[in-house]
């Protein structure tokens, strides 16, 4: 990490229709909450500047439609990612058990270097809505911990609920995975370099 | 409920767009309001000449000379629209100079609007035969065509047009918006028309004879009705709305009404008196009306319009009715035999989808928010999902129903659109907005259907087309667009899924679909001419974002919220000159793909 070089995070909302990816989005931005949002179509994008453990990093929010129709835009999206954010209706109990279902495709289309250790955030939204509670944050919780302890939140962008908390640590995930893949990268053009040699005296027809 | 007189499909967005004006006015000062600086300073600066030019045509004080300038009939096809390119900065001069074949547009401008002018004034016969000129009608006629036919008009209208235009002398030429399509209806205002509706009796009777007792009848009942309106008896004016929607697609009584008798005739009066004539005939010419609509439908008569060009309605007079009747019923069993399996297993995903999408749907427009319009609108998503499961319902279908609604009902509703409470009108009406709502909309989406399949190759394939366009016409944006990573799919996904409905307002997209309607496969294939030229237009503010996120934000929020018929129809006219160019060197495209 010799040079500071400007920090740009690329994070991707990803989650059922209408569990509150824009609003989520929009709260954090802009501190704003509407109803009158539409329903995404392809993925829309928002950035926004933060300082996160006194580095000044911007971050790239893309906000994703919801229907699976659209999921074909994946790659177009998703590439070159350094978070994904799960997230889910707490009111809708098909919204949580998509997520696991999210998180493949998500891996599939994106291809991280290593889908192991690749960072997700799961966002369970709309606890405003506490009436018609249907995911309790235990069950969200334990299956976070099953996916490899992902970072789990209770949110509400409605009312603005552990929004920026949430946030943050996407943004530290991010910020990690970025740092990763320099990491990789370095590794990756070593091992370019020792290549060179066996292409030269290949014999093979691949 | 309401003391104005009925505003016969007056609907919001034409009003907006036509407004006074003091509305169009507020364009460059409202345009700063939306965050969006770089692209507001440039484009408010474009439009406020078209904006000056407006107000001055529009100024009423200039008497009955200045009327009928504003009068400019309609030409057959958008000539006359791309005549009006002002000099805004979307003009289009690298497309002339990278399609040689194409006479340049820039040339032919400025005497086509002069002769347009003049045209007001001329005989009727020389309307007919512009209107009849053919050569521009198909979308194969070769570039050349459309050139002829103007230089054709203008050697001989030229003649006549310089004393006309020197005498109203408030049209620069240059800078004459494209002839707005509802413009003519701009000087009518609901009281003019109430007026208008009850002049015309003589005239009215004249047609009644010709088309037979019975439509007479119903429209001296209905004059009635009319006239106990205006004294405020809300049960009777939806009395009314009901004949007139039961008579409307039979009928041309709509038509009528707004003809004025008089030696002076408004561009609006003389264009419906075309749509008359084209609609009058007891099998009417699909084409010739098609060639009418593309430069944009009188909002009063356009249901009826859309129905026919649709398809939905049969252009045969006689079976004009049964037909509607027949589809409407049909409609209704539709709903009773399926709607309640929405519950069903296999479909409660559909319908959920439908039910999320369906409040978020133009929540813009009081309307829409309304529950009986949205209970409209979720059964009919529903039934055409389920009667298409090769696609489903797709989200930015819910979108695509809302011009058929607004316009489909806004002629049933005795006030605005755009403040009108819906449940006010009788079911039976709201029924038969629905049923033609669902119909309309299923011939539209027959044509885009692998847009919504599986991965939406659709889609797809006409992002490749609209990139290979742009190319070819703006090559500079696309090595900016390509140069900051920015990838077509990134933002004319949307686009092409809600045909860019998501990036107009709405009374735009109404102006954008008569268009769309009257060609040839208007929203497959002419679209994405309609969107390159959409893209070109604002090139310049693109390409001084020279970053991707600045870029793509901008993308994504172009400044359109305050368009009116002017700009949409100067993107109309560039599309129509791509379509032409492209389409006759579709080698080029295809061998590239």
């Amino acid at each position: 990490m010799a040079t500071r070089k400007k920090v740009l995070l690329k994070v991707i909302i990803l989650g059922d229709s209408g569990v509150g990816k824009t609003s989520l989005m929009n709260q954090y931005v802009n501190r704003k909450f509407s109803n009158q949002y539409k329903a995404t179509i392809g993925a829309d994008f928002l950035t926004k500047e933060v300082t996160v453990d006194d580095r000044l990093v911007t971050m790239q929010i893309w906000d994703t439609a919801g229907q699976e129709r659209f999921q074909s835009l994946g790659v177009a999206f998703y590439r070159g990612a350094d978070c994904c954010v799960l997230v889910f209706d707490v009111t809708v109990p098909r919204s949580f058990e998509s997520l696991e279902a999210w998180r493949d495709e998500f891996l599939i289309q994106a291809s991280p270097r290593d889908p192991e250790h690749f960072p997700f955030v799961v966002l369970g939204n709309k606890v405003d809505l506490k009436d018609n509670r249907a995911i309790t944050e235990n069950r969200a919780k334990s299956w976070c911990d099953e996916k490899g302890n992902i970072p789990y939140f209770e949110t509400s962008a409605k009312e603005a609920t552990k929004v920026e908390t949430a946030f943050l640590t996407i943004a530290r995930a991010a910020l990690q995975q970025e740092k990763d893949e320099d990491i990789y990268h370095d590794f990756k053009d070593a091992v370019n370099l020792d290549d060179v040699p066996d292409k030269k005296q290949d014999g093979c027809g691949c | 409920m309401t003391s104005t007189p009925k505003s016969f499909g007056g609907g919001f967005w034409k009003k907006r767009a036509d407004g006074s004006p003091s509305k169009i006015r507020a364009v460059t000062t409202s345009s700063k309001r939306n965050g969006f600086q770089d692209f507001d300073d440039d484009m408010s600066e474009a439009w406020s000449v078209v904006e000056d030019d407006l107000i001055l045509s529009h100024t009423p004080t200039t008497g009955p000379s200045a009327s009928s300038s504003t009068g400019v009939p309609p030409p057959s096809r958008p000539h006359g629209a791309s005549s009006a390119s002002p000099p805004a900065p979307h003009s289009s001069s690298s497309l002339s100079s990278s399609s040689p074949p194409h006479p340049s547009a820039a040339t032919q401008r400025q005497p086509q609007t002069s002769s347009s002018v003049k045209q007001t004034q001329v005989q009727p016969q020389q309307q007919q035969q512009q209107q009849q000129q053919p050569a521009a009608s198909s979308s194969s006629t070769a570039p050349h065509a459309a050139g002829h036919q103007t230089s054709q008009q203008q050697q001989q209208q030229q003649q006549e047009a310089p004393q006309s235009v020197l005498q109203t002398g408030l049209l620069s030429p240059s800078l004459m918006p494209a002839p707005p399509a509802d413009t003519p209806d701009l000087p009518q205002t609901p009281a003019t028309r109430g007026t208008s509706a009850r002049t015309t009796g003589a005239e009215q009777q004249h047609k009644d004879r010709r088309e037979g007792k019975e439509d007479g009848s119903e429209e001296q009942e209905k004059k009635k009705q009319q006239q106990q309106q205006e004294q405020d008896e809300g049960r009777l004016k939806r009395q009314s709305s009901n004949s007139r929607v039961g008579v409307v697609p039979g009928s041309v009584m709509p038509v009528t009404r707004f003809t004025l008798p008089g030696e002076v005739k408004s561009r609006a009066e003389m264009k419906i008196g075309q749509f008359e004539k084209a609609l009058n005939s007891g099998n009417i010419d699909i084409e010739r009306l098609k060639r009418l609509s593309w430069s944009g439908v009188p909002s009063q008569i356009r249901p009826m319009v859309w129905r026919l060009l649709c398809g939905y309605l049969p252009a045969n007079l006689e079976r004009r009715q049964a037909t509607l009747e027949r589809k409407r019923e049909e409609y209704k069993a539709l709903v009773h035999r399926y709607y309640d399996t929405r519950h069903d297993a296999e479909n409660k995903k559909t319908f959920h989808q439908i039910q999320i999408d369906v409040p978020r749907t133009s929540p813009d427009v009081a309307t829409f928010q309304q529950p009986v319009v949205q209970e409209m609108l979720e059964r009919i998503l529903y039934i055409w999902a389920i009667r298409h499961p090769g696609s489903g319902y797709v989200q930015g279908m819910n979108d695509l129903v809302t011009p058929f609604i607004a316009v489909f009902i806004d002629d049933v509703l005795d006030c605005d659109f755009a403040v009108c409470d819906v449940t006010t009108v009788p079911p039976v009406l709201l029924a038969d907005v629905e049923a033609d709502s669902f119909w309309c909309l299923s011939r539209l989406l027959d044509g885009i259907q692998d847009n919504y399949t599986t991965a939406q190759p659709g889609i797809h394939h006409k992002i490749a087309r609209l990139q290979d366009v742009i190319k070819r016409i703006d090559r500079d944006l696309f090595d900016h667009l390509e140069s900051t990573g920015v990838l077509f799919v990134q933002f004319a996904f949307r686009w092409i899924n809600c045909l860019l409905m998501r990036e107009l307002p709405l009374h735009c997209t109404i102006r954008l679909w008569d268009t769309c309607l009257s060609e040839k496969d208007g929203f497959a294939s002419f679209h994405v001419y309609v969107c390159a030229a959409f893209l070109k237009m604002f090139s310049k503010q693109l390409q001084a974002r020279d970053d991707f996120q600045s870029l793509l934000y901008g993308l994504q929020n172009l400044p359109t919220s305050t368009w009116g018929f002017d700009e949409i129809e100067l993107v109309l006219a560039e599309a129509f000159t791509l379509q032409s160019v492209f389409d006759d060197s579709r080698a080029h495209l295809t061998a590239k793909q």
